[in-house]
Order: structure tokens, then C-alpha cells, then sequence
């Protein structure tokens, strides 16, 4: 490979640190980064405190929702300076060292590549890099709270890369929009998604151009923005709305004539006679004999004739700074990180605040993490199963590699990342994944019993640490790593006959220790 | 739960030639054409050879003989000259386009399939199946589907010999939790154990052929038998893409589906009005042979629809011809039947399903009228 963007260097110049320290020696590569990073217990402290009371462990609460899952110590942390700190800190991503996520996801070098240097790649192949990617941020990313907000933007702006064109350009929507922007500005998220290449493919953007007797401008764009991205479908605007903002995006499409003649030896090579399957450069162009310059008129609001490719700015500062945009993003919001049907002050509060600070989406998490609806909220939540996977991942400290086994467990529970067959995203409420429960407790079996390929736990060690005598003690005493709070007398009684009836040998124990990620209580959060 | 009905989606991958299919023998230039590969009707009082009426128009290729009966009983339809818009002739663009259930002017990601499904409440974790090791694009995006190689791959995968046991205690969890999950807990559970009992079913005495296709039907009856809740189930047959010796390699192809299909409407019984099947390619192939006996990738092809609602002992077609200026391009059957018509008359009629924008966006449908 030779065409590498910045990130690959960065990615290289990682690698190379690590050599200078003398880290990893003469070995080189992922086996080098592997063996650095220690065998099977990732990241676990020595000494494990667990939560011993009957309740949910506040600390542990907050974790659960502001991360993909607690790890194991992960509480004492948040004790030791205190729950607003701790957010704060998380909502300060750039100053935390993420520098071992970036050894990691050396394995999926695709992720940091363009849409050109991605044309001749195989599609399986940047599939399963992308896929596996994000479940190694998800699991292993100290940039928490980022990693949960990028997944939040993802379903909120989603795309799905089933599409033609899509899968070579949504790795880089997700470098350029999602992640720099997922505890930023929403009007930037917007301005960056609406010229975003993937999101120009996805929702037809490219096509959208000035409309003629025959044909009128594309509005899927344009209707999404209003519909899912900003106001919210009950948001207040009209069809005539959508008309209008589709005519304010006339023009911006994608520049395909420097890589035109690659695509066509590709298509030669692959017998393929045409199709639509230009890929486009990294930034989207603005045709100004596409854009359609008339004055338009959007929620009442004039946008002037004549302000040609300053019409998109001008569009997006009107619908982001909608009062019903403020209430549909807090409502979102609030649904993710408290409660299926949150409560209505809370979202009232939170939209409050979204404008007043124009859209602050830190001050948004903030306002929401520490809210005393967010602290009464634990265990209300059912978890996804993308969710699921990564907390039982975190919560035994496994040397997750994201690999054959964690992935099918993906696709059994249709929960993929980047494949929502929809623009909406994959739902946030319990009940269209109620009928994933068997695929979770086989992924439970699975984990604990070390079956899941290249990742592997160290369920003994992670006792010890624990202060627990592995063999001896039961294994409900672990439930606080899964639960934030001690078993209930019903699930010590499920749990540890189950391992007492089938000898008490270390396959019994770690099929009890299945039942813990198995049972409801880990289902919610 | 009352047993919900299921959609079947055959997929006959590689591009089937519907005109040596069902046979327009009425069609002089049909011959002239295919000089070599031509088939003719059979004629009466004869038993075997050449291809069977269907009605003054079309013959039904002989190796499709075992569906006769259900034809003529009026359970299985013929739609003729039916495919998508694209034009590509590229197996990977028409037959994603297919199972996307897109079209050119509106592309789409994600199965069609799935997103039927995903308008549905009730959705258990057997909803959706599909045979093969990955899940096909026609379901991708559905909510928990279920890629098995058989039915086997469906249990508790414990290391121990105790799932009954893990069952068990996963059972005492989830009553005691009272919570949103103690339901659909009880609805895994519950499922398992009927398809443990499947397993132990005794054989209905249907014979199905030893393909992986019949296979694959012999189980999707069992799970419509045993009220599992599937709602829909795609299966893979054949490879129909007989660039050369087309006769043999046609004949072959389309023997194991009809031994499938016969087989499983026979072990069906009376569970046919719970179940609809679909049968479908990417697309035909040119109304001319070539120089090695076979044909090349065309466009308009036949589709099959078999099962209760069906109103069936029809060739349903808007015939284009086949001479010169009647075809397409290199000279292909004409496509006067966009394929998502058929499927959406099926899912609308058969299944309930209201969300058309949803399922197929863009789709001026106009109904072929195959379903009653």
C-alpha cells in the first residue's frame, strides 16, 4: 500500500514510538501489537472492587449509559473523582490518550482510506474491516462517551453501506462527520453530513439539480433533513418545505473525472458493462449550471436569489436553529441515554438548553448525565444487541478481536454496524429486538466458555482480582461486574445450583457465569 | 400465537431462460432463433418428450413435470416476460437490485424482505431464516435472522451436555424478573423446546430428493409445522447460467426444483394456505443460442408463484415478442413486468403488508393479478 492518508502516518508513527521503547522489540506488525497487549485481561487493575450493595451502583449506572458498559474497576474511577468530573473528562476527547485503539485497529487499515484508494479494494474486505473496527472503539476505546455519541450520530445521520458507492465512502463520513463532530456543534454535523460524499450517494444529493419542465429536483435529501435529521417529522413544516430546501441544495454533487479511467479498467477487468458505480473524490463540487439561484423561501424564512452555493449554509442555519429541531434532537437524546419514553421535562430542559447554547451537543450530554432523571433512570433501558456484545466484551475484561464470533452475533440479532436497511437508523426501542434473546445467550455461552475464536476472557484471573477464590466461592459473587449491584437471592439460586448440579468443575462455572450475561438483568441498563 | 403465515422466497440464482422454461411454442421465430436448443411442444398422446401445454401459447419445459399437478389444481402460476430495469446484465448488480427490491431510478440498500419485516410486531427470534452460511441480501437488515445450515445450528450451543439444564435455569431467571423481558424470555425458551421436539418429529413420509434444495424446503415445513412464528424464509437454488450445453445444464436445474417444490407442497398438506412461494432470477437470456448450444444473459425471464391465493393454472404475461424490433438491446425478451409488482400483490394480498413507500419505494403498482 502506498497511498496513505494523514491518519495512517499518524497510525505508523504509533507503531514506531512503541518500537523506540523498545515495547515490541524486533517483532513487527499486529502479532507485535497482540503480544504488547497482554494476553486476557484487557485493561483490568490488580485489585477489583466490586459494587456490594442491592441497588445499582450510581457509578456504575452512569458508566453503563455513557459507556458501551462498565469494565471491570471502572467505578472506583468514577468514585475516586467524582461523576462530574469524570464527564467532563470524557467530554474532553481529544485530551485523553487513545494511542493503544490506534494499535488495534491497525488489523483494519481500511477504515482510514479514501474513497479512491478504496475503488479496487474487494467490498467483502472493507466490510469486515469497517465492521470489526467498530466494534474494537466500541470495546476498547478509552474516548468513551466519543465512542457512544459516534454511535448515536451514526443512527441519527445513517447510512447504509448496502448502497452503491456507500461502503467506499462511509469510513470516511465517519472520520470527517461523526467522530469530530459527535460532542460538537450540531449545526456543524449537519453542514459536515450534508456535503458529506456518503451522505450525497446514500440520499441522492448528486442527483439533485435544477428542475426543467421534466424533471423536478431530488428531494430525498432535503426530506430526510427535515424529517430525521432536524425538525423531526412532526416538526411543523409543510411539503412545499422540503420543495424548497431540495432547491437550495441544487448542485452539489460529486467529482468522478479524476478517477474515471481507473474505474473503467476495473469495470473491464471485472466483465462488467457500466452500472452506477462511480465512486466519488473526497469533497463534493458545486455545479453551479445544476443549481437551481432563484430566491427560495424555507419555514417562512427568505433565502435571497443569486446566493448559489452560500444557499446550503443558509438552508441549514434555518432548520438547525428550529425551535422543533432543539426538541426533536433533546427528545432523541434523552430517549438514548434515560429512558425509552423520557420524561417530559427533561426533554423540555434539555432543548432548553440546546438553544441557548446553539446547539452544544457536550452541553447537551452533560445536561442529560446529570439530570436527577438520568440517576433514577438505571435498568430502564434494554440493551441493543450491538450494545449487549460490547458490555458482556467489557465487563470480563476480554482481549476482544472482533472476530468470526462476535460478528455472526451481529448479523443473527440484525444489529450490524452500518447496514440499517432504512435512513433512520437502527430503532432505539426494546421491543424490535425482544426476539434476539436465544442469539444473546448462545453469544453468553459462547464468551464464557473461551468458544469465541481469537478472543478470549480469563474468567479465574479476573476472580482472583476480584478477591474471589475461583472454584470456590460461587459464581453469582461475580453478578456486581454485570449488574453494578450483588445477585438477588432468586438469581444466586438459578445460578450457582446450575453450577453445583453439574459438578462444579470449570465448565459448570463458566456456563454459570454464562447465565449471568445471560440473564435479564444484563439485558437492561 | 395463531400460525402466522409464511412468504418463501426462492432465488434462482444465475439467470434463468424463461423461454426454454415455459415455451412461447406458439412463437414461428421462437425456432428460427434457437435452431439447435429449440424445444417443442409435446404432442398429444404422447407421454414424454418435448415440452408440456400449458395452454395454446406456452409449454412447460418436461424436467418441470412433477408441478404439473399443482398447476392444474390452480395452485401454481406462470408470470412470463416479468424482471427489474436494470439492464447491466451483470449477475451482481441485477440480482442485488433484486433482492434490495430496488429499482434504477430508485436504488435501495437493504433486503427487501427485511424491511417487510420490519413493520411486523412480533417478531421472534425464527421470524426470518435463510439457508446458507451468510445471510442473503434479500434479508439483510431484518430484525434477528436466522443464517442456519440446518436446524441443528438452532439450540443452546453449551460446552456441557446440559442445555436442558441452562434452559432450565434461564427459565427460573426470567419468570423471576418480572420485567419487559420475562415474555419474550418465555417465547425463546418455548421455542427451543418445539424445535427439539422437531428434531424428533417423525417423517411425513414426503419425499424429498437428496439435494440441498429440497433439504432446505423439508425444514422450512417442519418449522411451519411446529409454530414457530417464521414469517419468511430465503432459499438459494441452482445455478442457471447455461452459457453452453444449455439443454443438459437447464435440465438438470430445473429437475431439482421441481422435485423441491413438488415435495414440499406434497409434505405441506394441509398447511399449503399458511404458505406462499415465490420463484425468481435476475434475469433471462437472449432469445438467440450461441455457438456453444447455450444462451447469454438477457432480460425479460418467467417466474413461478405456488400456494394458496394463487390463481393458478395461468401464463400471466403482456407478450412482447421476439422478433427484432419487439426485443431489447441485443435482441432479449422485453421486461413488461417490473418483478416488485409481483412481489408487493404477494405481500399485500398473502401477508397484510400496508407500507408500500416502505417495502418499495417509488413503485407505481400496478397489481398482475396472480393473487386472489
Amino acid at each position: 500500500m502506498t497511498r496513505r492518508g494523514a491518519a495512517g502516518v499518524t497510525r505508523r508513527n504509533v507503531l514506531r514510538a512503541g518500537a523506540a521503547a523498545g515495547a515490541l522489540g524486533t517483532l513487527t506488525g499486529c502479532d507485535a501489537a497482540w503480544s504488547l497487549l497482554g494476553p486476557q485481561l484487557d485493561g483490568v487493575p490488580d485489585v477489583v472492587r466490586l459494587a456490594d450493595g442491592v441497588a445499582v451502583d450510581p457509578a456504575f449506572h452512569l458508566l453503563s449509559r455513557a459507556t458501551y458498559g462498565p469494565r471491570p474497576g471502572g467505578i472506583e474511577r468514577v468514585r475516586e473523582i467524582g461523576a462530574a468530573a469524570w464527564i467532563d473528562e470524557q467530554l474532553a476527547p481529544h485530551a485523553i490518550d487513545d494511542s493503544v485503539l490506534d494499535l488495534r485497529l491497525a488489523e483494519c487499515e481500511l477504515i482510514f482510506d479514501d474513497p479512491h484508494d478504496l475503488q479496487s479494494v474487494d467490498e467483502k474486505m472493507i466490510r469486515h474491516q469497517m465492521e470489526r473496527a467498530a466494534l474494537l472503539r466500541a470495546v476498547h476505546s478509552k474516548r468513551e462517551l466519543q465512542e457512544v455519541m459516534t454511535g448515536f450520530w451514526t443512527d441519527h445521520l445513517s447510512i447504509d453501506v448496502g448502497k452503491r458507492g456507500c461502503l467506499q465512502t462511509k469510513p470516511m463520513d465517519e472520520r470527517r462527520v461523526i467522530r469530530p463532530h459527535a460532542l460538537g456543534r450540531f449545526r456543524d454535523l449537519i453542514g459536515a453530513s450534508a456535503l458529506s460524499p456518503a451522505m450525497l450517494v446514500y440520499l441522492d444529493g448528486r442527483r439533485n439539480r435544477r428542475g426543467t419542465p421534466h424533471e423536478a429536483p431530488n428531494e430525498n435529501y432535503a426530506r430526510e433533513l427535515l424529517e430525521l435529521h432536524t425538525l423531526g417529522v412532526r416538526g411543523g413544516y409543510a411539503q412545499t418545505d422540503v420543495m424548497e430546501a431540495a432547491r437550495c441544495l441544487t448542485g452539489w454533487t460529486l467529482a468522478e473525472g479524476s478517477i474515471k479511467a481507473d474505474l473503467r479498467s476495473l469495470r473491464a477487468l471485472l466483465g462488467d458493462p457500466g452500472g452506477d458505480a462511480r465512486l466519488p473524490n473526497r469533497d463534493a463540487v458545486f455545479r453551479r449550471e445544476w443549481h437551481d439561484d432563484g430566491a427560495k423561501t424555507v419555514l417562512g424564512k427568505t433565502i435571497p436569489a443569486g446566493g448559489g452555493e452560500d444557499d446550503v449554509a443558509a438552508l441549514l442555519d434555518i432548520v438547525c436553529a428550529h425551535p422543533a429541531t432543539a426538541r426533536h434532537i433533546a427528545w432523541k437524546l434523552c430517549r438514548r441515554l434515560v429512558a425509552e419514553s423520557p420524561p417530559e421535562d427533561l426533554v423540555l430542559a434539555t432543548a432548553e438548553v440546546f438553544y441557548r447554547t446553539e446547539g452544544d451537543i457536550a452541553a447537551l450530554v452533560r445536561h442529560v448525565l446529570t439530570s436527577d432523571a438520568f440517576r433514577a433512570s438505571a435498568g430502564q433501558k434494554t440493551k441493543r444487541p450491538f450494545h449487549f456484545v460490547v458490555s458482556a466484551l467489557r465487563a470480563v475484561g476480554a482481549e476482544a478481536r472482533a472476530g468470526r464470533g462476535e460478528l455472526q452475533a451481529l448479523e443473527r440479532m440484525g444489529h450490524v454496524p452500518y447496514a440499517h436497511p432504512t435512513p433512520d437508523g437502527y430503532p432505539d426501542e426494546s421491543e424490535p429486538w425482544t426476539g434476539t434473546l436465544l442469539w444473546r445467550w448462545n453469544f453468553a455461552l459462547a464468551l464464557a466458555t473461551n468458544a469465541l475464536g481469537p478472543t478470549k476472557i480469563d474468567l479465574a484471573g479476573l476472580a482472583l482480582r476480584a478477591g474471589l477464590a475461583p472454584g470456590r466461592d460461587p459464581p453469582s459473587d461475580l453478578a456486581p461486574l454485570f449488574f453494578g449491584r450483588r445477585a438477588s437471592g432468586d438469581e444466586r439460586a438459578a445460578i450457582d445450583a446450575y453450577s453445583v448440579s453439574g459438578g462444579g468443575d470449570r465448565t459448570a462455572q463458566e456456563e454459570a457465569v454464562a447465565l449471568l450475561i445471560a440473564s435479564p438483568a444484563f439485558q437492561v441498563f | 400465537m395463531s400460525k402466522p403465515r409464511t412468504l418463501v422466497f426462492v432465488f434462482l440464482r444465475g439467470g434463468l431462460d424463461g423461454l426454454n422454461t415455459v415455451v412461447p411454442t406458439f412463437e414461428d421465430a421462437y425456432h428460427e432463433l434457437r435452431p439447435t436448443i429449440a424445444i417443442d411442444r409435446r404432442k398429444a398422446g404422447e407421454t414424454a418428450g418435448g415440452a408440456i401445454p400449458l395452454d395454446d401459447r406456452f409449454a412447460l419445459h418436461e424436467a418441470l413435470e412433477p408441478l404439473l399437478p399443482a398447476y392444474r389444481e390452480g395452485r401454481l402460476a406462470v408470470l412470463h416476460a416479468i424482471g427489474s430495469d436494470d439492464d447491466t446484465r451483470s449477475h451482481f448488480e441485477a440480482q442485488d437490485q433484486m433482492e434490495h427490491g430496488a429499482s434504477v431510478t430508485q436504488p435501495l440498500s437493504g433486503g427487501w424482505i427485511a424491511r417487510w419485516l420490519r413493520t411486523l410486531p412480533g417478531i421472534s427470534a425464527l421470524s426470518a431464516l435463510a439457508f446458507g452460511r451468510t445471510v442473503p441480501e434479500s434479508l439483510r437488515g431484518a430484525p434477528s435472522v436466522t443464517a442456519v445450515e440446518s436446524l441443528d445450528d438452532i439450540r443452546l450451543a453449551t460446552r456441557s451436555e446440559r442445555s436442558g439444564d441452562f434452559a432450565d435455569a434461564l427459565a427460573r431467571l426470567y419468570a423471576d424478573s418480572g420485567g419487559a423481558l420475562r415474555r419474550p424470555g418465555e417465547d425463546a425458551l418455548a421455542l427451543l423446546r418445539r424445535i427439539e421436539e422437531i428434531r424428533s418429529d417423525p417423517e411425513t413420509g414426503a419425499a424429498y430428493p437428496d439435494t440441498e434444495f429440497a433439504q432446505s424446503l423439508s425444514q422450512v415445513a417442519r418449522l411451519v409445522r411446529s409454530d414457530v412464528g417464521l414469517r419468511a424464509a430465503a432459499v438459494n437454488q441452482g445455478f442457471y447460467d447455461t452459457h453452453v450445453t444449455q439443454d443438459a445444464l437447464l435440465g438438470r436445474q430445473l429437475t431439482e426444483l421441481a422435485g423441491g417444490l413438488a415435495a414440499f407442497d406434497t409434505d405441506l398438506g394441509e398447511l399449503r394456505e399458511h404458505v406462499t412461494v415465490v420463484c425468481l432470477s435476475e434475469f433471462g437470456r437472449r432469445t438467440y443460442e450461441n455457438a456453444g448450444l447455450g444462451t447469454d444473459h438477457g432480460r425479460g425471464t418467467c417466474a413461478f408463484v405456488l400456494g394458496a391465493g394463487v390463481r393458478g393454472g395461468r401464463v400471466v404475461c403482456d407478450w412482447p415478442g421476439l422478433s427484432g424490433e419487439d426485443t431489447e438491446g441485443p435482441g432479449d425478451l422485453r421486461v413488461t413486468s417490473d418483478y416488485r409488482n409481483l412481489l408487493w400483490e404477494a405481500l399485500t394480498t398473502r401477508f397484510d403488508a400496508t407500507y408500500r413507500e416502505t417495502v418499495f419505494p417509488g413503485l407505481r403498482y400496478r397489481p398482475p393479478g396472480v393473487f386472489a
